[in-house]
């Protein structure tokens, strides 16, 4: 039974009682990876200015990146059914409009209206459960991401709706491996559902020159999504927009009518917010 | 034999265990109790006996001239145990320190004022180059760890005071268990990173 991570850090902050000192003194002797553990431990706080600069540069890295997308198509050449299923999409959501602007009792008594909670109401509009659009990874990326039975698990618990579960298991990812694109929309995504839309913006963001288009689509609808949660609107609607705006290939598919009509949604709703009372 | 009876307290006095002790008393006996358990703490923290002895006389000195209130022998003794801990940490770093003026191949500051001869000096020079370029290998391998495990490493063990798992759990939002595995995960990883940079 090796020594616990309390154990460790009560020890090396000197907290330890010194009943339980010599028994846990004794397990180091015998135990080279609680050892190993505790030298490390003691390593760090040895050199605490310097481990917290280091930090501190490591934060300053992870500055906001902006996720290249090919160059705008004519509309003319977009696919048969990428016209037809954007048609729909809008006829779809001109339909819901005028259905709740039909039904609204506030306005048919020609009354505006009233004035409702901004945030609350985005957050009304975003989703709130991991969409897989682009299936299991492909061996390519998981080549790239090293733990073909890892990424699975992880998958299955994103899916399963338990982002906790996620984070934890790509907590265990080697730093090399955790840079791989597969791994950091998970924990994105994870983030997101776990209601931390911050860190979810902060990893999603990441995801930059390099990436799989496929992924990178997917990295901008929950990002947007997270945008929304914290309010930044602005921010949120350029993403929806390039995510909406018609391109080649069949990439353009993924998410481009979910972020043509939660756009759509937004505008709404900030106009509705707008207007004077 | 008969009992001692109410005359003969009053000639010896209160016994030690009634009468109030001095802190000089407290610390002495805490020593007295304790002394070997911490040698070989500070023994695992410097690695090194001769750092070790020194750390354990630093810590009991501090606390001697120390102010505040130590109620009894166990206080006294929690005190001298973290003492030990934050005096054997201040010798591994000072002893860091020493070696990042040590220019590879030239001798380096002595420890302790021992008067090496020539060969002892480059051992103990060779040492600690070692030390250095492994203490800029972990801070190199703690910027890569994952945005998540630096910050459980920042907020449980760099963090002035550091936090307990329960208050950076509150802090950040994050179970008790996820940060829990994100420390480890972090530890696993420096070490493991470490071990391969050794061997």
């Amino acid at each position: 039974m090796h020594l616990s991570t309390e154990d460790l850090l009560d020890l090396i902050h000197g907290d330890t009682h010194t009943a339980d000192l010599d028994e846990q003194l004794n397990h180091m002797d015998r135990c080279q990876e609680c050892a190993d553990a505790h030298a490390v431990l003691v390593s760090l706080q040895a050199h605490r200015e310097e481990a917290l600069e280091v930090l501190r540069e490591a934060e300053a890295d992870l500055k906001p990146n902006t996720i290249p997308f090919p160059k705008q198509a004519p509309r003319a050449s977009r696919g048969w059914a990428g016209q037809h299923l954007r048609l729909a999409a809008t006829i779809a959501v001109a339909a819901l409009l005028a259905v709740i602007v039909w039904t609204s009792p506030i306005l048919q008594r020609g009354e505006l209206v009233p004035a409702v909670d901004l945030r609350a109401e985005l957050v009304n509009l975003t989703t709130d459960q991991f969409i897989e659009t682009i299936g299991r990874p492909s061996s390519d990326a998981i080549r790239r991401a090293g733990q073909e039975q890892l990424l699975d698990e992880a998958r299955q618990a994103l899916l399963a709706g338990q982002p906790e579960r996620v984070l934890e298991l790509l907590a265990d990812v080697p730093p090399a491996q955790s840079d791989a694109d597969y791994f950091r929309l998970y924990t994105g995504v994870a983030h997101y559902l776990a209601g931390r839309s911050e860190d979810a913006v902060t990893t999603l963001e990441a995801l930059g020159d390099g990436s799989d288009s496929a992924i990178l689509r997917q990295a901008c609808w929950y990002r947007a999504n997270a945008l929304l949660r914290l309010g930044q609107t602005d921010d949120s609607l350029q993403i929806l927009d390039d995510l909406a705006a018609p391109r080649l290939g069949t990439e353009s598919l993924l998410f481009g009518f979910e972020a043509e009509a939660l756009a759509s949604e937004v505008r709404d709703l900030l106009a509705s917010t707008d207007a004077p009372s | 034999m008969q009992d001692s009876g109410p005359g003969e307290r009053q000639v010896t006095g209160v016994s030690r265990a009634e009468r109030k002790l001095s802190r000089a008393e407290l610390v002495a006996a805490a020593v007295e109790q304790n002394r070997e358990i911490w040698v070989r703490l500070a023994l695992r923290i410097t690695g090194n006996p001769y750092d070790a002895e020194d750390a354990v006389q630093e810590a009991v000195s501090r606390v001697l001239a120390g102010a505040g209130n130590l109620p009894d022998v166990e206080s006294a003794g929690r005190y001298l145990t973290r003492s030990v801990n934050h005096c054997a940490i201040d010798r591994v770093r000072a002893r860091s320190r020493l070696t990042s003026f040590a220019e590879p191949g030239e001798p380096g500051p002595r420890l302790g004022g021992v008067d090496a001869d020539q060969e002892d000096r480059l051992v103990l020079d060779e040492e600690k180059t070692a030390q250095a370029a492994q203490v800029k290998e972990m801070l190199r391998h703690l910027k890569e760890l994952p945005q998540a495990q630096r910050e459980a490493v920042e907020l449980l063990v760099l963090r002035e005071p550091p936090l307990k798992l329960r208050e950076a759990s509150e802090l950040t939002g994050a179970p008790i268990s996820t940060l829990h595995s994100r420390l480890q995960s972090a530890l696993g990883n420096l070490r493991k990173m470490l071990s391969e940079n050794v061997h």
